[in-house]
């Protein structure tokens, strides 16, 4: 185990330099340098040779590189083009937005996705049943751009009963970024409750596709282990319906269900790019979107880093979560 | 459907015991299981009717997709009120005056071409890279898996973003007002998924005594690969392709509708979502009907996606 998670480690090494410079040369791909973007078409030639020079970009893409890992390797993730802002300042606000965004995506879809596929296991072939499973295929069927705004539509420009975009107001006081614990370590119910109106439509689209395959995968494994002998047996000894679901089933039909559990977990940063569009979510998503159409280098190259980052973090932990869960796989 | 099947064969056994059963091949078993599932033959039908429609566009399309009237901008579809309804537009116009029937005919060619031609690019690239890496395995596995790695590292959709944003300006992003772009991101974007498939089944499967008793008869290593292992891979794959055909739908979708994806004029669902949306508040069907159109899609290859999974692997059928 220990060797397995050092030898994953020192794999991510390699994985993550890739990444770096797969982003480096793709945003030098762009048309145009970046003095031109930044100084607009109107900019003379001299303008934009002397921005070149005191950005660095005149120098070779070599040495160009080493100098932004450079950078990354002491914690410098630069500054924006444009803002001026730094990147590691902007990330402090902005990666708890989207974390507070996916969290709650993945409570809604992991409470709803595995009780809805109970139900549906346990209710085999009834309304509930084909209802439920017929659901679950149009929701991974729907795009959830379409779904989100067709959802603002309804509830907050027809109904107003939600917000139909950002995160609400900020707390007075920001201690971890995430809006609902900072209300509630402030014991303001009103900031509280806004916050959950502002969570609920982008949290309910994002959990849309993990919801549906949750409650599939659920579904499935749950009528797998039903019709296991030691179910049987649990049941000839005379014990109740709930104490053999609960105890027995469950217990036994959970380990597929925490696989998607972290497989949707790490698919989830896709959908939050898209979701925080949708809803102008203050998060990492839309962070990264407005710099790469804005040309804005540092920005995407730093940020896109930390996504894959974050993505590779999560993949190592469902694996790792695997040999924790079940004594059964063992890692050479 | 478990029962169903015991009664069926019971009776059978009983008209005539002494007859046995008409002997299928594995494939034959498949197509068998495939044709009794109405949900598949139904997803099928539609599939097949969008082919046929797509194919034939320039014949049945009303109107050219980007002829403009705009006098008569913003009709109401047939069941709208018949009033504003001229009967030339069955579904509509949008703002600029382009039949909507029309433009969702000709989007249905690009949808299903950006449906199957990437997809057929990450089979070819994807299988291949991981048949080698996992039959070779040491170093030439080491390679490849490492450069899967990377780009595994990547958040689907926000590498598809990187490529479509940084290549559109280039030649490569003009070809065909970006189709040619669009197939290539989607499978750079995909094929590590197939590679990955491919390699965990050959791994397990290279060790198996068929390829060892086809090593003994003196089998060169591409005929172990291409006639032993490669037949035995195929079912994973299909059910693999079959579900990426919808994701690439929806991913041509995203990147259109974030105004990244294919350049109008070219009519795509995506498009005319991203296009419809400005006038949605007042006449919903510009946005309403491509998207119903996307959703029907993507149902119907997920449902067939499903049928092939359950009739190529009866053990993961899901109950």
């Amino acid at each position: 185990m220990g060797r397995y998670l050092a030898r994953r480690l020192l794999l991510l090494v390699p994985t993550l330099l890739g990444v770096s410079v797969i982003v480096f040369l793709f945003i030098r791909l762009i048309p145009g340098d970046p003095a031109t973007a930044i100084l607009r078409e109107s900019a003379t030639a001299a303008q934009v040779a002397e921005l070149n020079a005191k950005l660095g970009f005149d120098r070779p893409l070599p040495v160009q590189y080493l100098e932004y890992m450079g950078r990354i390797v002491r914690g410098d993730l630069g500054e924006s083009f444009h803002t001026r802002l730094t990147v590691v300042d902007q990330l402090k606000q902005k990666l708890p937005a989207t974390m507070e965004l996916a969290l709650s995506a993945m409570i809604i879809a992991t409470v709803a996705g595995v009780l809805l596929g109970i139900l549906a296991a346990m209710r085999r072939g009834s309304i509930l049943d084909y209802g439920t499973m017929t659901l679950a295929l149009v929701g991974v069927s729907m795009p959830i751009f379409w779904l989100g705004l067709m959802l603002i539509y309804a509830f907050a420009v027809n109904l107003h009963w939600l917000p139909p975009s950002t995160r609400g107001e900020p707390p007075e006081l920001v201690r971890t970024g995430l809006y609902t614990l900072d209300y509630l370590a402030a014991l303001d119910a009103n900031g509280f409750l806004d916050t959950l109106r502002h969570l609920a439509l982008p949290g309910f689209v994002l959990a849309t596709v993990p919801l549906a395959v949750i409650a599939r995968q659920t579904r499935s494994a749950m009528l797998e282990v039903l019709g296991q002998d030691f179910v049987r047996t649990a049941r000839s000894k005379g014990l109740r319906q709930q104490t053999v679901i609960a105890r027995h089933v469950l217990k036994n039909a959970m380990l597929p269900v925490i696989t998607v559990v972290g497989l949707q977990t790490g698919a989830l940063l896709s959908g939050a790019v898209l979701t925080e569009t949708v809803f102008s979510w203050p998060g990492m998503g839309t962070y990264v979107l407005e710099a790469i159409l804005a040309r804005d280098y540092t920005v995407v190259q730093s940020v896109v880093l930390v996504f894959a980052f974050i993505f590779v973090m999560v993949n190592l932990i469902v694996d790792l979560s695997y040999a924790w869960l079940d004594p059964r796989i063992k890692y050479a | 459907m478990a029962t169903l099947a015991a009664t069926a064969s019971g009776r059978h056994h009983a008209d005539a015991p002494e007859l046995a059963r008409k002997q299928r091949s594995l494939w034959g078993d498949a197509v068998y299981r495939l044709k009794r599932n109405r949900a598949v033959m139904a997803a099928l039908a539609v599939v097949l009717v969008v082919a046929v429609l797509a194919t034939l566009a320039p014949l049945i399309a009303p109107y050219d997709p980007i002829r403009q009237d705009t006098p008569n901008s913003l009709m109401e579809p047939f069941w709208g009120n018949p009033k504003f309804t001229l009967a030339q537009y069955p579904l509509g116009s949008d703002q600029l005056g382009r039949d909507i029937l029309s433009r969702l005919i000709w989007s249905a060619r690009i949808s299903l071409l950006i449906g199957f031609v990437p997809v057929t690019l990450v089979f070819l690239v994807g299988a291949t890279v991981g048949m080698a890496a996992g039959f070779y395995g040491r170093w030439v596995d080491n390679c490849l898996m490492r450069i899967v790695d990377i780009i595994y590292a990547f958040p689907d959709l926000l590498f598809l973003i990187i490529i479509m944003a940084t290549l559109r300006g280039t030649f490569l992003g003009n070809l065909l007002g970006g189709l040619v772009l669009m197939f290539g991101a989607i499978a750079v974007v995909g094929w590590v998924g197939m590679a990955r498939l491919v390699r965990g089944q050959v791994l397990s499967l290279r060790e198996k005594e068929f390829v060892e008793a086809a090593r003994a008869t003196g089998a060169t290593d591409g005929r172990i690969m291409f006639r032993h292992l490669f037949p035995n891979t195929l079912a994973p794959i299909i059910v693999s392709v079959a579900f990426g055909v919808p994701g690439a739908i929806l991913a041509e979708a995203t990147l259109s509708f974030l105004g990244i994806g294919i350049k109008p004029p070219t009519p795509t669902w995506g498009v005319m979502i991203n296009e419809g949306f400005v006038v949605f508040s007042t006449t919903p069907w510009p946005v309403l009907l491509p998207a119903f159109c996307i959703s029907l899609v993507m149902l119907a290859f997920t449902f067939l996606g499903d049928g092939l999974r359950d009739a190529l692997d009866p053990r993961q059928r899901t109950k």
